[in-house]
C-alpha cells in the first residue's frame, strides 16, 4: 500500500518538476474527480429512496456528501495554491 | 466607510423581510383585526386540537420573524424557518426562498467582516467599474445555483420518501420523513446547514480564483489547512452506544446462563429476595434494561481511552473479536447466525414491551 502511494507521489513530482505543469492542476483534478463521485453517489441515494431502500439511501447520501465536502475542500486548497503561484509569477516578473 | 456598512445592514433586513413576508404580514393583520386576542384565548382553552396547535405555531413563527427582522440573528433565522416549515407542508418556492435568504445573509456578512478589517487585509480588484459588476454577478449566480441544486436535491429526496409502496414495512418511516411536517422539517434542517457550509467554502474558493491574494493564501495554507492531523472517525460520541447495541444481548444471555445453570445458588438467592413482590414478572425485563445501561456506562468509560482516533489497539480488538466469533462458529455445532438473531430479537422485543408499558402508564395508549 505505502509502496503504491510512494509511486503516486513520485509520479506527481515528475509531473510538477520535470514536465513543469502547474501545481494547482493536480489539486484541481482531485477536486473534479471527487465531485463527479459525489454526484454519482447523491443520484444513487435518490434512486435507492425511490426503490424504498431507506437505510441504503441514507448511507449513500452520507457517502456522496463526504465526497462533495472533500471536493470543495480540495477546490479551496486549489484556490490557495493557484493564488500563491500567480503571486510568485508576478513577483518574478517585477524582479526581471 | 460608515455608509456602506449601514447599507449592508439594511440589505440584510430587506432579505429577511422578503423571506418572512407572509408571516410578518399575517402578524400585523391579526394585530389590527383583533384576531390575535381570539387566538390567544383559544390556545389557553383546554380542549387541545390540531387546529389550535397550528394557529399557535403560526403566531410563534410570526413573532420570531419580527424578532429576526429586528436583530438579524442567524439562530433566530433558523428557528423562524423551522417554525415556518412546521406550520405548512413546504412547497419548493418557500424552501428555495429560505435557502436563498440564508445564502444572501452569509454573503453580506462576509462582505461586512472583510470591509471592517480593511486596514489589515488589503483586498482590491484591478480594472474598471464593469469588472465589479461582473464579479458581483458571478456571486449572485453562484448563490442562485447553489440554492437551486440544494432545493432540487431535497425535493427529490422528500418526494420519493412519500412514494414508498404501501406494502413496504418502511412505509411509516417514509411518510414521517415525506409528509409529516416534523419529519420533513428535521430532514431539511439537517441538510441545509451542511450544504450551506459547503457552498460558503465554494464561494471562498471562487473568490481566491477571481482575486488571487498570495499573502493571505500563504497564511491560510500554513495555518488553516493542516495535513498532519490524525483521522477522527465519525460518530465517536455514539460509539459506546453502538457497541452496547451489539454486545448487550449476547453478554446478557451468557450471564443469565451462568447464573441459572452453572451457579444455581445465585438465582436462588435473588429469587428469595424478589419472590414476594407483585411485579415479579416484570423484573427480568427491568434487569435487561438496567444491564443495557450499565454496559453502556462501562463501554463509554472504556472507549474514552481511544480518544476518538483510529489506532492499532482498536484494530487489534476488532481482529480479536472477529477471530473469536469465527472460532466459536467453527468449533461448535451452533449455527451462530440463527442463534444470535434469536438472542437479539428476544432482547430488543423486551425493550419494545417496556416502551409500550411506559406509554400505558402515561395514558397515551389504552
Amino acid at each position: 500500500m505505502s509502496y503504491y502511494f510512494k509511486l503516486l507521489v513520485l509520479f506527481l513530482e515528475v509531473l510538477v518538476l520535470k514536465v513543469r505543469i502547474k501545481k494547482w492542476y493536480v489539486y484541481m483534478v482531485f477536486a473534479a474527480a471527487s465531485f463527479i463521485l459525489s454526484v454519482v453517489f447523491l443520484l444513487w441515494s435518490v434512486y435507492y429512496m425511490s426503490n424504498a431502500m431507506v437505510g441504503t439511501s441514507f448511507l449513500t447520501a452520507l457517502a456522496g456528501f463526504a465526497f462533495l465536502a472533500s471536493s470543495v475542500q480540495a477546490l479551496k486548497i486549489t484556490a490557495y495554491v493557484y493564488s500563491v503561484e500567480s503571486g510568485a509569477g508576478s513577483e518574478a516578473r517585477k524582479e526581471s | 466607510m460608515r455608509k456602506p456598512l449601514i447599507l449592508l445592514e439594511v440589505i440584510k433586513r430587506l432579505i429577511i423581510l422578503v423571506v418572512f413576508w407572509t408571516l410578518i404580514n399575517d402578524l400585523f393583520y391579526s394585530v389590527f383585526s383583533g384576531r390575535l386576542l381570539t387566538n390567544l384565548a383559544r390556545i389557553f382553552s383546554l380542549p387541545f386540537s390540531e387546529d389550535v396547535l397550528v394557529s399557535f405555531l403560526v403566531m410563534a413563527a410570526s413573532l420570531l420573524a419580527l424578532l429576526t427582522l429586528i436583530t438579524s440573528n442567524y439562530g433566530l433565522y433558523v428557528a423562524t424557518s423551522a417554525a415556518m416549515l412546521l406550520t405548512q407542508v413546504p412547497d419548493i418556492s418557500t424552501l428555495s426562498l429560505i435557502i436563498f435568504g440564508l445564502m444572501g445573509l452569509f454573503l453580506t456578512d462576509t462582505y461586512v467582516t472583510s470591509t471592517r478589517h480593511k486596514r489589515s487585509v488589503k483586498v482590491f480588484v484591478k480594472g474598471s467599474r464593469i469588472y465589479y459588476f461582473i464579479v458581483s454577478a458571478i456571486f449572485v449566480v453562484i448563490a442562485f445555483l447553489t440554492t437551486y441544486f440544494t432545493t432540487l436535491y431535497l425535493n427529490l429526496f422528500t418526494s420519493f420518501t412519500s412514494s414508498i409502496p404501501a406494502t413496504s414495512t418502511l412505509r411509516v418511516f417514509g411518510l414521517f420523513l415525506g409528509v409529516n411536517p416534523v419529519g420533513r422539517a428535521l430532514l431539511i434542517l439537517v441538510a441545509i446547514p451542511a450544504f450551506m457550509k459547503l457552498s460558503l467554502s465554494f464561494v471562498d474558493a471562487v473568490a481566491y480564483f477571481i482575486i488571487p491574494n498570495p499573502t493571505l493564501a500563504k497564511s491560510e495554507l500554513s495555518s488553516a489547512a493542516r495535513f498532519d492531523r490524525e483521522i477522527r472517525y465519525p460518530f465517536y460520541t455514539l460509539m459506546s452506544f453502538i457497541f452496547t447495541l451489539y454486545m448487550a444481548p449476547p453478554s446478557y444471555y451468557s450471564l443469565r446462563y451462568l447464573m441459572m445453570e452453572v451457579l444455581p445458588w445465585t438465582s436462588a438467592f435473588i429469587g428469595s429476595i424478589v419472590g414476594g413482590s407483585p411485579y415479579a414478572t416484570l423484573l427480568p425485563i427491568l434487569a435487561e434494561v438496567l444491564f443495557f445501561f450499565v454496559l453502556w456506562g462501562l463501554l463509554s468509560y472504556v472507549t474514552r481511552f481511544f480518544r476518538g482516533y483510529v489506532n492499532n489497539k482498536l484494530i487489534a480488538v476488532f481482529v480479536f473479536l472477529a477471530t473469536f466469533f469465527f472460532a466459536i462458529t467453527y468449533f461448535s455445532s451452533l449455527d451462530m447466525n440463527e442463534f444470535l438473531s434469536v438472542v437479539y430479537f428476544r432482547y430488543y422485543r423486551d425493550f419494545l414491551l417496556v416502551g409500550e408499558l411506559l406509554l400505558q402508564i402515561t395514558g397515551f395508549v389504552p
